[in-house]
């Protein structure tokens, strides 16, 4: 499909949002906190401005996820997000999730937020269920390096449940 | 069993936005998208097509007339009519070439010359499109003048002359009102969108949390639409108005130097008041529409 033609440009915009629509609430959720919205909708208007661009040398999914973290980091970046001062506007519907599982949450974005910036973009992929293969070409690495850079967050993982 | 399959569980947990609110802000950024670039499309074409029209009319004056100045009139005529499509196709083309996966500064920092572009485009109209058509018609009607001397038809040099004024008055209107049209459309529809993104990099590039936090105050595609419509219903009962003014002229002075004086005058005279009565209906019809859209 030619992105630079306008109808399709229009339906493959409207197909990859619905497609990743989860994924991209859950980054526009984690990195925008309570102004989720507002960096929901640059991501939105980063893919929208990028698919003419867009090559098709690697699946939508990735591709999106590509563009919806670079433009999150820089968003974040641009805040100055502090680790220490995490609070996340939970949603009315969460609130009928048990306290464990709030809890949960809580102390997932915390070690999130404590990664580095590379380390955490590479985390949410693996937690987004992306293939090493994917992950490493989002991230312009070998596979390998994908798999050491997972191991290394798995000890300090480890290390920071007993902390 | 992957150490990370209970942080997935909880990943997976995070509330994603409601399905309305995310297709609201998907719709919202592709209608701000769309519509301005669509819309200069359309005027890029409408705009070509035109002076397709143009060239071809005043190609014959050009190669048949015997007279100096009007076969000079139809040149600049011509040559204006080439040069406005270039114009507007050289302020459309994208400024840079850009990589696959362009950071989102570098893709707003295009949109912004894209969008500056077009608003000076349409600050600087008089310069590039009123002038020189203007100057065109004007040798043009000397042409016709010469061609039509009192003497050769029984006509009246007075007559003649006052046709001539007031085609130049029109001219001179039609001038001044598409630049100023042009001009608040520039503030309207780029100046605005170029401030948004602006703000947007600037916000991007510092720390500033307050920059941010205004940002939401000057998304440009938050207007009231009743506000736009009105807007866009009054330009067109001008533009319609100023259209059948400049017809009815043309086609008099037509007529009265080729066929018959006296209805070619009427013609010419009925132009005002044809314009405002064209201006009275889509007052009264916008009028009937703003009721309607007021009403709950």
């Amino acid at each position: 499909m030619n992105a630079s033609s306008k109808h399709d440009r229009r339906s493959l915009f409207h197909s990859i949002c619905d497609e990743n629509r989860l994924r991209l609430s859950r980054i526009a959720r984690f990195y925008g906190r309570s102004d989720a919205d507002d960096l929901l909708q640059d991501i939105l208007l980063q893919l929208w401005c990028s698919l003419p661009k867009f090559q098709h040398q690697c699946s939508t999914g990735t591709w999106c996820f590509r563009v919806a973290i670079n433009t999150a980091i820089t968003w974040q970046r641009a805040r100055r997000t502090k680790v220490t001062t995490i609070n996340i506007e939970m949603p009315a519907t969460l609130a009928t999730n048990t306290a464990s599982d709030t809890h949960q949450q809580q102390m997932l974005e915390r070690f999130l937020d404590s990664l580095p910036e590379i380390d955490r973009a590479t985390l949410i992929m693996h937690l987004e269920n992306f293939s090493h293969a994917e992950i490493a070409e989002t991230m312009g690495v070998g596979q390998g390096a994908i798999r050491t850079r997972l191991c290394r967050i798995r000890k300090r993982l480890k290390q920071w449940e007993q902390d | 069993m992957d150490e990370f399959e209970k942080l997935k569980t909880t990943w997976q947990l995070i509330e994603p936005l409601p399905d309305e609110r995310f297709r609201q802000l998907r719709d919202r950024v592709e209608t701000a998208q769309t519509q301005i670039r669509h819309a200069i499309v359309r005027r890029d074409l409408a705009e070509t097509i035109a002076a397709g029209f143009v060239v071809v009319f005043f190609s014959f004056p050009l190669l048949y007339s015997d007279r100096t100045w009007s076969r000079l009139g139809s040149l600049v005529i011509i040559a204006s009519a080439i040069e406005i499509p270039l114009i507007l196709w050289i302020a459309r083309r994208p400024p840079n070439r850009t990589e696959p996966n362009d950071t989102l500064l570098n893709q707003l920092d295009q949109e912004i010359i894209l969008l500056t572009r077009q608003a000076k485009l349409l600050r600087n109209i008089f310069w590039w499109y009123f002038f020189p058509l203007s100057l065109g018609m004007l040798l043009f009607s000397i042409g016709l003048l010469e061609n039509h001397r009192p003497h050769d038809h029984g006509g009246s040099a007075l007559i003649n002359w006052g046709v001539f004024s007031v085609m130049l008055v029109i001219i001179l209107a039609i001038s001044i009102f598409g630049w100023k049209l042009n001009r608040d459309g520039a503030s309207q529809t780029f100046d605005t969108r170029v401030r948004y993104y602006d703000n947007l990099r600037t916000a991007l590039r510092s720390s500033d949390e307050d920059s941010l936090s205004t940002l939401q105050d000057q998304v440009p595609f938050l207007e009231s639409p009743k506000v736009t419509i009105s807007r866009r219903r009054k330009m067109i009962g001008w533009s319609l108005a100023l259209g059948v003014m400049i017809s009815f002229t043309a086609f008099g002075y037509f007529t009265m130097v080729h066929f018959n004086q006296r209805c070619g005058r009427w013609i010419m005279i009925s132009a005002p008041v044809t314009g405002a009565l064209v201006i009275a209906f889509s007052r009264a019809w916008r009028k009937t529409n703003d009721g309607r859209a007021n009403t709950p």
